[in-house]
């Protein structure tokens, strides 16, 4: 019997003890994490919407499931709008800055996991894509073309595009 | 449909866990020298990597997530694997002692193959339903099977050539996986146009 | 003198990567640039340091029985700590090394030296055992991942070399790349390491379920990495 008894007493006791030191640690650092996010994130929302100084998050009705977050700037500068679209191998994740006139100010790629060499083409942020979507409005943003190789990628990259602008008209409209 | 045909081959061919995501290079350089046990390795890995996304996914989504205990994840997922290898073990040797005989002796080594536990933290943090995430298991264990037999094929040939001596043994198995691998990097391009 | 062997053995001699071939999985995977190599090198160093520590402390609590699981929830433990430290203190390398953090749990060097070394040796000596071990992955992914970045990328450390950055070998940095640094390094240590290096015919060798990896894998096989 008492062979029985000892290895579980000892192994639940260790899984005690590591459990409630990671409750410590995990108190400790997820303030820390979340400040490091908040602010990665908060640099993003400058990168693609240069002329805002602060951003003020908002709620609206109604949008697209692939909105995860909107962000009014200030200074009646534009919106910065999170979306997220299937790619190739996952999610896509990106941040695009509109302006108060419908045109894209900037795109920056948050995270994805699309293949290197093919569909890194399309959504890695050094690959010039993104550049192609600044200054157009929602129209001109639907006919920039896909990449060739990476077909899926880019495509699923543009859809995250339209979706922001899209998601910017339906919020100014309300806001007006 | 599309959507889980694509997780399905990219699982297989393009992100490939053991030659593109580097992932289970334990079994497929030490197991891969006859054919008959690479294959018994790669169902015993399909097998597990099936059940294991079977019983993490639930157990991330309506456990952990709803209690902020997402920290955890770790630790509850190679516990579930370990726990869920032995009972696998336990009911085969029980009820399909056929199966037992073939797959058993690979089981006990699936408790610390990276790739099993790579697969159920990435269907989590590829925020995958569970459907996509059982279809994203399915490939990656049938890409793994590929891989496997594919290089069993390979190292049967190696095995009679003339090597020279400081490359006996591992390191030409590494080159010819180099090679291996460089053949499936062409599947990137004709699997992602095959749906445009 | 046999303390400090412990220590140094780990480095060169037993090093565990390119002599003993274990925990081939991150050393291919994250030697892609320099930084993400050390990243995972400190990061598994002090796992190691830590969970060799921990189990010679508990070696005479922990009954044989339920050793492994118990391994292992030490070693997920401190993994966590280590990933939940990371992503606090550096965001930048938790996005880079992604998987293959918390893919530490498995790495074998882990549990291997924890199996072989850690549960038969005195807190001292295990300590020093893994940090030599820990500092050997380092010193291996670091090699490695010089060849690769120098010669894939053009850089080092980021800092761009002149002729090479023009002259990229992109496959370098790609999966193939990986294999080829990685099998012609072990063939230069086979070549000129001083002793003989043991036949390591593949990576499982430290793995505490070498014998049954054994019976199927490879047929010459030459026993378990001597215990000391």
């Amino acid at each position: 019997m008492k062979d029985i008894i000892k290895p579980v007493i000892v192994l639940a006791s260790i899984c005690l003890v590591v459990t409630a030191m990671l409750a410590y640690v995990n108190q400790l650092t997820q303030p820390v994490i979340k400040a490091a996010e908040e602010q990665a994130a908060a640099a993003a929302r400058s990168e693609v919407l240069p002329d805002a100084k602060e951003f003020i998050r908002i709620d609206a009705d109604g949008l697209p499931e692939e909105v995860n977050e909107i962000y009014k700037g200030s200074d009646n500068s534009g919106y910065v709008v999170q979306v997220h679209t299937k790619g190739y191998g996952g999610d896509i994740k990106i941040i695009c800055g509109v302006g108060m006139d419908g045109r894209v100010r900037g795109v920056k790629t948050l995270s994805h996991s699309e293949t290197s060499g093919v569909g890194t083409k399309a959504v890695d942020n050094n690959s010039g894509y993104r550049e192609r979507f600044v200054g157009k409005t929602k129209k001109e943003c639907a006919d920039v073309d896909t990449i060739t190789g990476a077909t899926i990628s880019s495509t699923a990259y543009k859809k995250a595009v339209c979706i922001a602008v899209s998601a910017c008209e339906q919020v100014r409209k309300v806001d007006a | 449909m599309t959507n889980l045909i694509i997780i399905l081959l990219s699982a297989v061919f393009i992100n490939n866990y053991v030659l593109s995501k580097f992932l289970g290079i334990c079994p497929f350089l030490g197991v891969s020298k006859k054919l008959s046990s690479a294959v018994g390795m790669s169902l015993a890995v399909i097998f597990v990597m099936l059940i294991a996304t079977a019983v993490t996914w639930p157990i991330q989504k309506y456990l952990l997530d709803p209690k902020n205990l997402g920290y955890l994840q770790t630790i509850v997922f190679i516990l579930v694997i370990a726990a869920l290898v032995q009972l696998v073990e336990i009911v085969l040797k029980r009820y399909i002692p056929s199966l037992h005989k073939s797959l058993g002796v690979y089981l006990p080594l699936i408790t610390t193959n990276c790739a099993v536990l790579g697969v159920t933290i990435l269907n989590i943090s590829e925020n995958y339903t569970f459907i996509e995430a059982m279809v994203n298991s399915l490939g990656s264990g049938l890409g793994f099977m590929l891989a496997m037999v594919m290089f069993s094929g390979v190292r049967s040939t190696i095995e009679g050539s003339d090597i020279p001596e400081s490359f006996k043994g591992l390191p030409i198995t590494l080159v010819a996986a180099a090679i291996t691998s460089l053949s499936f990097m062409g599947f990137g391009g004709v699997i992602e146009n095959l749906f445009s | 003198m046999r303390t400090l062997n412990n220590f140094t053995k780990g480095i060169v001699r037993e090093n565990p990567v390119l002599v003993l071939v274990l925990g081939t999985c991150p050393t291919l995977a994250t030697s892609t640039s320099v930084i993400n190599a050390l990243g995972m090198g400190v990061a598994a160093t002090v796992v190691l340091l830590f969970s060799n520590i921990l189990i010679s402390a508990l070696r005479k609590v922990i009954p044989d029985k339920v050793r492994i699981p118990c391994y292992i929830v030490l070693i997920a433990g401190l993994v966590t700590a280590v990933q939940m430290l990371v992503k606090a203190y550096a965001p930048a390398l938790n996005e880079s090394l992604g998987i293959y953090l918390p893919l530490i749990v498995v790495n074998c060097i882990i549990l291997g030296r924890a199996e072989m070394f850690a549960s038969k040796n005195k807190v001292l000596a295990s300590a020093l055992d893994g940090l030599g071990m820990g500092i050997g992955f380092t010193l291996a992914l670091f090699l490695m991942a010089s060849v690769r970045e120098i010669f894939g990328n053009g850089t080092f450390c980021g800092m761009e070399i002149p002729f090479l950055a023009d002259n990229k070998i992109s496959i370098m940095t790609m999966a193939p790349g990986g294999f080829m640094v990685f099998g012609l390094l072990i063939a230069c240590v086979n070549k000129f390491g001083k002793s003989k290096p043991k036949k390591t015919d593949f990576g499982c060798e430290g793995c505490p379920q070498a014998d049954i990896c054994g019976k199927t894998g490879s047929n010459d096989k030459k026993g378990a990495v001597k215990n000391d």
